[in-house]
């Protein structure tokens, strides 16, 4: 028996739209059963997880809320992926942002305190964009692989702001490894009557400055040309070196915007273990949305509010390990739908393949 | 160039357009801030009368009918970690025994990162789904619970070791107490007058217990001194291990221990050496080194301030509780290893603290530097008490700078 894959030529666009649909309803399926495993009712173990992220107005704000810093990072990563640039540092870039915005906020008082927002807006850009465009160097220059350094250079910042809480920016008032609070002044308003914080502005309006560069500006076109092919790109005289540095100069800055983002929006400080591994939640955001930013910005709603609904699941006695389990069960089974939906699988039975070869030999 | 030059335009206009809009929105926040502040102030203004007719006579009014309390619980680490968050997922499930709550009264949720924004996340939640008593049990998530204390002034929040407000209590448990006889017991089973004690991060909650070990060592005896190795993390079984043995070597036979591994009753099994546990019996882990461990019990606690909330004279205060409640706990004392005699003796002295007559932070103190920390008479106020810094005199060690 022979298994193979074959590339659909065309996909019809209802499949295209009913293949997460169904893909989410059988991950779902096959997670049941780990929840009958422990006893618990998967029907209402799902109805606190959906109800429990998206059930009411004020149980969506929350997950919007907890999606915003998601958010930045998935937007930043996705625009490397589209240049085939593996950015996986937007952990450390996100610190490093909030380290910079931090800085700004608590350790320069000579800032005007309607300005000190802006600044701190601007410092945690230039923070992240330049952390991701020093990991993207050796790259840029001697061809390094991008992967492992941008992997590393998250343990770096981690560690970077732990000396900084350890030490210096400790708040000695506390027991805990935290920063002095922010002053008011340094903290985001918040819109809509809830506990969001007005950086969901700023990142709406990242998401539609980052279609409008890849659909129609020649930069963004070169950078989808030579995420294709680089080769193709070299051949057809684009610089790669400035392309590369370009993309991490904003891949970084967004993520680095995040860091303000939930520092000054929701947090109040800087706290050790402070991104909680939102930078590597952001890769699997990204690659659900098909680097597409408008997708992004509602699959990190999707995800946090999953995030947020598995907490609820605890409501009904199941743990949110559990909830844990459901997150990557979807991802795997939306990856995998994929390959089904763009290929067809062709299962060739063994004396088909004989009789095949048989004709091959005779002719 | 042309792009770059569009893009650069295109980046001014998105910072104006930034700084334009957290410019606008900016003015409606002071807005905000005030009213909540206002509705918090008329609440304990509202708070105080009822309160003053609840000491006259206990009204029913005042307070929260008990079948309409619903209390919400955050930890931050999992209902089963063997050692903090289980004392208090425990305490939680007894107090809602002995109050007779139903299960729908009580939600529990564990493994809440104390970082970031999951502890307001879920308090929004438990509130959402009609919690008016909620406790955090790690320091870590006091800001949370402040910040959302403020957000809702009819709820009733309580902080572990935090800042008491109009409606949010603290509340800690005087684990000095029980340390403090398990140091005395220490320096009675101790071969010479010096000690060791096996410490993990050096925070404040660490170090009272240390110094409580320290003076209860230096009641049984005047001449004790208590040598401290830190281990600088909540849980390093290595390094633990490490310290405990360069110090059994140097000849000290008994060691004081907060942490929560394994590593210190081997390193005393292997010695023939005694030591006192922490956070839950560890008489299993070292049958024949543990003489007695520090238990926590807040179930006193978790009771004390649901009633209060059902006769209405709940304030927003730091509540401590000790040895006299029950919430500081002793395992039994280890009858291999402590004779009936000591045994005794030792509830003479556990008589005295809990009647008062022996107060652990009781002036004068000074600290190992040679500074006065306590004047004669003084009392530590519970700011000190939380943020204590310095080691008493017979403590041999350093703290981080």
């Amino acid at each position: 028996m022979k298994i193979r894959f074959e590339k659909r030529e065309k996909l019809h666009p209802v499949w295209k739209l009913l293949n997460p649909v169904i893909c989410i309803v059988l991950a779902l399926l096959a997670c049941s059963f780990l929840v009958i495993a422990i006893g618990k009712d998967p029907v209402a173990a799902y109805g606190k997880l959906f109800s429990g992220g998206f059930g009411s107005a004020k149980k969506l704000s929350e997950s919007i809320l907890q999606a915003i810093p998601l958010m930045f990072c998935a937007l930043g990563v996705s625009i490397s992926f589209k240049m085939s640039i593996n950015n996986i540092g937007a952990e450390g870039q996100y610190v490093m942002g909030a380290m910079a915005a931090t800085g700004v906020a608590l350790f320069c008082p000579w800032i005007p305190h309607a300005l000190v927002i802006p600044a701190m807006i601007i410092a945690g850009f230039a923070a992240g964009a330049l952390w991701a465009m020093l990991a993207v160097i050796p790259k840029a220059f001697w061809n390094v692989n991008e992967t492992i350094i941008t992997l590393m250079f998250n343990y770096v910042a981690l560690l970077f702001v732990d000396f900084l809480l350890f030490g210096a920016w400790r708040d000695t008032s506390l027991n805990l490894n935290y920063s002095p609070a922010y002053p008011e002044y340094a903290m985001l308003p918040k819109v809509f009557g809830t506990r969001i914080n007005s950086a969901i502005y700023i990142a709406i309006i990242a998401a539609v400055c980052i279609y409008l560069f890849f659909d129609k500006t020649t930069r963004g076109y070169q950078i989808r040309v030579i995420g294709s092919s680089v080769r193709a790109a070299s051949y057809a005289g684009m610089n790669i070196r400035t392309n590369i540095l370009i993309v991490m100069l904003f891949s970084g800055g967004l993520a680095g915007l995040a860091g303000v983002a939930q520092a000054s929006g929701a947090v109040g400080r800087l706290q050790q273990n402070f991104a909680n591994g939102t930078g590597y939640t952001a890769i699997i955001v990204a690659y659900l949305s098909k680097f597409n930013p408008f997708t992004v910005l509602i699959v990190s709603i999707l995800f946090s509010g999953l995030s947020y609904g598995s907490v609820a699941t605890q409501l009904v006695g199941v743990p949110d390990q559990v909830g844990v389990v459901i997150q990557g069960a979807i991802l795997i089974f939306v990856l995998g739908g994929e390959i089904f939906s763009r290929n067809r699988l062709i299962i060739t039975r063994r004396e088909k393949e004989t009789a095949l070869a048989k004709k091959g030999a005779t002719k | 160039m042309k792009v770059t030059k569009k893009l650069i335009g295109l980046l001014l206009v998105l910072a104006l357009a930034l700084s334009a809009l957290t410019g606008c929105a900016q003015t409606s926040a002071p807005v905000a801030a005030d009213t909540s502040s206002d509705s918090a102030a008329s609440d304990t203004a509202a708070a105080e009368p009822t309160e003053a007719a609840e000491a006259a006579e206990a009204t029913e009014a005042a307070g929260i009918p008990l079948s309409e309390i619903k209390v919400g619980v955050v930890l931050n680490t999992m209902k089963e970690d063997g050692g903090w968050s289980q004392s208090h997922n425990a305490s939680f499930l007894a107090a809602k025994e002995q109050l007779g709550l139903t299960d729908d009264q009580m939600i529990i949720i564990d493994n809440v990162p104390d970082t970031g924004n999951d502890c307001a996340n879920t308090i929004e939640m438990l509130i959402g789904e009609g919690c008016n008593m909620i406790f955090g049990t790690s320091s870590g998530l006091t800001d949370a619970i402040h910040a959302e204390a403020k957000l809702h002034p009819d709820v009733y929040f309580h902080q572990f070791e935090g800042v008491p407000a109009d409606n949010c209590a603290s509340y800690s448990v005087r684990d000095w107490e029980t340390m403090f006889l398990l140091g005395y017991a220490g320096a009675k089973l101790s071969n010479g007058d010096k000690l060791g004690f096996m410490a993990a991060q050096p925070q404040a909650s660490v170090v009272r217990a240390v110094n409580a070990y320290a003076l209860g060592a230096k009641y049984a005896n005047p001449n004790a001194t208590v040598q401290v190795v830190w281990a600088n993390s909540w849980y390093d079984p290595a390094k633990e291990k490490e310290g405990a043995t360069s110090m059994l070597a140097s000849g000290i036979n008994v060691l004081g221990y907060h942490g929560s591994t394994t590593a210190v009753a081997e390193a005393c099994t292997d010695a023939g050496a005694f030591m006192s546990g922490f956070h839950i019996d560890m008489h299993d882990y070292a049958p024949t080194a543990v003489y007695s461990s520090h238990m926590w019990n807040w179930t006193p606690l978790y009771v004390e301030f649901i009633n209060r909330a059902v006769a209405g004279t709940w304030t927003g205060e730091m509540l401590y509780m000790g040895i006299d409640s029950g919430c500081a706990q002793l395992a039994p004392w280890n009858t291999d290893i402590v004779s009936a005699d000591l045994i005794a003796e030792l509830n003479g002295v556990q008589a005295k603290l809990e009647s008062g007559e022996i107060q652990v932070f009781g002036g004068p103190l000074s600290d190992n530097t040679g500074k006065e920390v306590l004047a004669a008479g003084a009392e530590f106020t519970n700011d000190q008490l939380i943020g204590m810094m310095f080691l008493v005199d017979n403590v041999i060690g350093q703290l981080p700078s």
